[in-house]
């Protein structure tokens, strides 16, 4: 019987005995297939380098899209969204007054069904259509660093706290109490914006400094918080929870409507027994022209956000990548496995389990793959210390990141573990089907290939 | 040895080692795939497509004006008046039709209806001169375009596409209401995908039809300044340098004509942009001549791009290749001992594999446009094409995306490239080897 080099040496490793198969027998069975392994190599090197920055980026995006959640997120299930409309041509008197009454007239008649807990006019619709995206720098009045937070507004008297659902931290006025704040001076923010500013959530009567980075001097408001709530997402791929709430006038004669409904309320019912969009407290000319619950309305009318764009695009890219990577280790290791099948069936005759033939494959695999893995990513982090880390969207903090994503090697090795599973995953499916093959082919049947 | 024995070579490996082909036809599919879905989406946002068929010879314009006492000197944006179009644009010799239009129409709420008001639907019109249709070319499947009388005359008369049609039974003669106004259908035409975003409505009405709330003109003294936007259709044979050259003494006499009206100094700038660097503009910056060299320069990140889609693969298959080569190594020494040159057999080895290529890249064509057909209903896709406000649109796909004689050859181009790249270096470190160690192989 004749054995090239290659096949003793593989044989050979092969035949030793198979319990506690260690490192330097994957090394062996590595080297001895130098030959066809060196492709593989390459490419999941390619694709380790290459594919880096868009894992980045979908690394840090799942983090601030569904990883990073707002502790006091508002219960959404039985709050609605509508849209107040006037349908009917107004004439005759076009005071405020006698415009927005009829819209506080259909206010006051949604507050009187049954189901409905309270309700708020808006002019803006919170994190719907009009997402807010309105931000800029805020600082105390003795440090001149600065945090960037989201702006929002809700209307003076209009229950908006109670009604969004968004609770006040301990120590701050009631959500009541909140939704009565007036004045263009005073302000709510959230417990994370009240942490990083003032180093406590106790901050009542604290004095912030709105504006100032991105403004003339001129254009900086001088703040007073007048209350806290618990944090909220502004935006959906935001990881920081940095927000204001300006207090504010009804201005818009189409605003919107936020209905909290009572916890036994059942939003859908509701929707359908009201006959909507026809509710009206009688012919007049402003109604609600839509109605839907927070989620739908949300999911309807919300721009596609970067995130999900960046998500989309850049996971499409890195799925591409993959597959290759997967066709790549499936047609390697199936031609380099067939190849070996009388070694299989030499280990098998001598004892060797299922399992060690698997054993031994996948640590060949996972030892090219590391090896691969290490040097790409090696190679991408000259270009990593090159400010190509993805950051995601930075509004949420300015001069004060503290988190993982904005701290280099901490956010580095994530995003390479993630690579390195992720490539490990995928060359563990590529080499499955040969492996699992060669694992239920027979000692007799294997041999015979000799 | 016949000129195409490879073939019948390469089918009667193919059946031999099914394996491989399986492996070599998906891994090059994948690869074909990914580089041809790039590929046609540029195709799709360049080519000249109906009926958007004068893409090649469209420019579109933008202009900014800027007087003294209005803007502390900043040169502030604004689209056109119909007095720019007629005094100005028509009159220039390289002009061959001046397309005007409203197009932010869409983010309003419109809604058409059949004439009882019992069906509506809510549409993306546009609000257009008759030029339109000069530089659009639209399939009529009855009826014609607004004539320039009924445009002038601000008529109450619309162009409707065939969905439309369909969806409330309307037909060419017949009337829809539109804002609650009524309007002739002069023509149906074939549907307009939104991947044409240039030519894409449901309905095509004059601009100048009054009681919908239609502002062409702005209320400024800038008489050159209103709410249009304006596409050019270039004679054949001028080019966007052309259209500036020409344009620059309009310029410079309505610059002065309006100093000297209004008292003050006001300057006004065109901006023409090719359709090619109005969507690829990698490297250009406003005002850069169009150059060719420019032009190559922006298509280099998309041929990276494909390039890199391209490469993986290529390495995946070489490995593959090396590992056929090695099984057929014995083979190529007993060829050799018989006198065949390592350059033969280097290109059967070549065109064998080819023929492999071919068929994954056929397969890969496939894929793309599958890939595309499934895309192009979620919601990233339409971000791509259409404005989030649109309330309605039809992302239908025409022959005409897919398959082109410049995609067979972008195609064809990839799979050789690939096959090249694949099969090149395994091939030759292979055939590189002693003949008696390839033969000892045998033993």
């Amino acid at each position: 019987m004749y054995m090239n080099t290659n096949k003793q040496a593989s044989t050979t490793s092969s035949s030793l005995p198979l319990k506690g198969v260690g490192g330097s027998m994957s090394w062996k069975g590595v080297w001895a297939h130098r030959g066809q392994n060196a492709f593989i190599f390459v490419e999941i090197l390619l694709t380790a380098t290459l594919s880096f920055f868009a894992l980045d980026a979908i690394v840090v995006e799942t983090y601030n899209t569904y990883i990073a959640r707002a502790s006091g997120e508002f219960e959404k299930e039985h709050l609605l969204v509508g849209e107040v409309n006037n349908t009917i041509a107004l004439s005759g008197d076009m005071s405020p007054d006698s415009i927005f009454a009829p819209i506080y007239a259909l206010r006051d008649h949604v507050q009187t069904l049954p189901e409905v807990q309270s309700v708020s006019l808006v002019n803006e619709s919170y994190s719907g259509r009009y997402q807010s995206s309105e931000w800029d720098s805020v600082r105390t009045e003795t440090d001149r660093s600065c945090l960037i937070a989201y702006e929002h507004t809700f209307v003076s008297g209009e229950h908006f706290f109670e009604t969004l659902g968004l609770t006040p931290a301990p120590g701050s006025p009631s959500a009541e109490e909140l939704s009565e704040v007036r004045g263009e001076d005073n302000v709510v923010i959230t417990r994370s914006l009240a942490v990083a500013l003032f180093g406590t959530e106790k901050v009542i009567g604290r004095r912030l400094v709105w504006g100032g980075k991105y403004h003339r001097e001129e254009d900086i408001k001088h703040l007073t918080v007048c209350g806290v709530v618990e944090d909220v997402k502004a935006v959906e791929s935001q990881r920081y929870f940095y927000s204001i709430f300006f207090p504010n006038g009804l201005w818009d004669n189409s605003p919107f409507m936020l209905i909290r409904l009572k916890p036994d309320a059942d939003a859908g019912a509701f929707l359908a027994r009201y006959d909507m969009p026809n509710l009206r407290p009688q012919e007049g000319a402003y109604q609600l022209t839509t109605l839907e619950t927070y989620n739908d309305y949300k999911k309807n009318h919300s721009k596609l956000s970067n995130a999900h764009m960046v998500l989309t695009m850049f996971g499409l890219f890195l799925g591409i990548l993959l597959l290759n990577v997967m066709l790549g280790t499936l047609g390697s290791f199936w031609l380099q496995i067939r190849k070996r099948t009388e070694d299989i069936g030499i280990m098998r005759s001598f004892g060797a389990k299922r399992r060690d033939i698997f054993r031994m494959i996948w640590q060949e695999a996972t030892l090219l793959t590391f090896v691969a893995c290490v040097i790409g990513q090696a190679i991408w982090l000259q270009f990593a210390m090159n400010d190509l880390l993805f950051m995601g969207e930075k509004h949420g903090a300015l001069e004060r990141e503290a988190d993982w994503v904005a701290q280099f090697w901490p956010h580095f090795f994530t995003v390479c573990g993630v690579q390195l599973l992720l490539m490990l995953l995928v060359v563990t499916l590529g080499i499955t089907i040969p492996t699992v093959i060669a694992m239920y082919k027979k000692p007799v049947e294997a041999l015979r290939h000799e | 040895m016949t000129r195409l024995s490879f073939i019948e070579h390469a089918l009667a490996l193919i059946r031999e080692d099914k394996l491989f082909s399986t492996i070599y036809v998906a891994g090059t599919a994948v690869a074909i795939a990914s580089a041809m879905v790039v590929a046609i989406f540029v195709n799709i946002v360049l080519a000249d497509i109906p009926p958007e068929s004068n893409r090649s010879r469209t420019l579109y314009l933008n202009s900014y004006y800027r007087k003294a006492s209005m803007s502390n000197g900043e040169w502030l944006y604004t689209q056109f008046s119909t007095e720019a179009i007629d005094s100005c644009f028509r009159r220039m010799e390289c002009v061959e039709a001046v397309a005007g239009f409203m197009s932010y129409l869409h983010y309003l709420d419109y809604k058409v209806s059949d004439m009882d008001g019992q069906h509506e639907m809510p549409v993306s019109f546009t609000p257009t001169n008759t030029d339109f249709f000069r530089l659009y070319e639209f399939t009529f499947l009855s009826g014609r375009p607004f004539s320039e009388q009924e445009f002038q005359d601000g008529e109450r008369v619309c162009v409707i596409t065939e969905r439309m049609a369909k969806a409330l039974s309307l037909e060419t003669g017949s009337s829809l209401l539109l804002a609650d106004k009524p309007f002739r259908i002069v023509g149906v035409v074939k549907t307009v995908s939104y991947m044409l975003m240039n030519a894409a409505a449901d309905v095509y009405i004059p601009y100048k039809v009054e009681g919908i709330g239609l502002h062409p003109e702005r209320q400024t003294n800038i008489p050159y300044s209103g709410n249009l936007d304006v596409h050019i259709l270039l004679r054949k044979g001028f080019t966007q340098q052309d259209f500036m050259r020409e344009l620059e003494p309009w310029r410079q006499r309505y610059e002065a004509v309006a100093s000297s009206q209004t008292g003050e100094e006001t300057g006004w700038r065109v901006w023409a942009d090719s359709h090619f660097f109005r969507y690829i503009s990698f490297f250009s910056s406003r005002g850069q001549e169009e150059s060719t060299t420019l032009k190559a320069m922006n298509l280099m990140p998309i041929a990276l791009l494909m390039l890199l889609f391209l490469l993986l693969p290529a390495v995946n298959l070489s490995g593959l290749v090396s590992n056929r080569m090695e099984a057929r190594r014995a083979e190529m020494g007993i060829r050799k001992t018989f006198g065949a040159k390592r350059r033969w057999l280097l290109q059967e080895v070549i065109n064998e594999n080819l023929v492999l290529t071919l068929l994954g890249g056929a397969a890969g064509w496939l894929l793309s446009w599958l890939f595309i057909s499934l895309m192009r209903h979620t919601r990233v896709f339409q971000t791509l094409f259409v404005s989030e406000d649109s309330k309605s649109f039809e992302l239908s796909l025409d022959p005409a995306m897919f398959f082109t004689p410049t995609l067979f050859l972008i195609a064809f181009l990839c799979c050789a490239v690939l096959n090249l790249m694949a099969a090149l270096i395994p091939a030759w470190r292979s055939l590189r080897k002693p003949i008696v160690e390839s033969l000892n192989q045998k033993r």
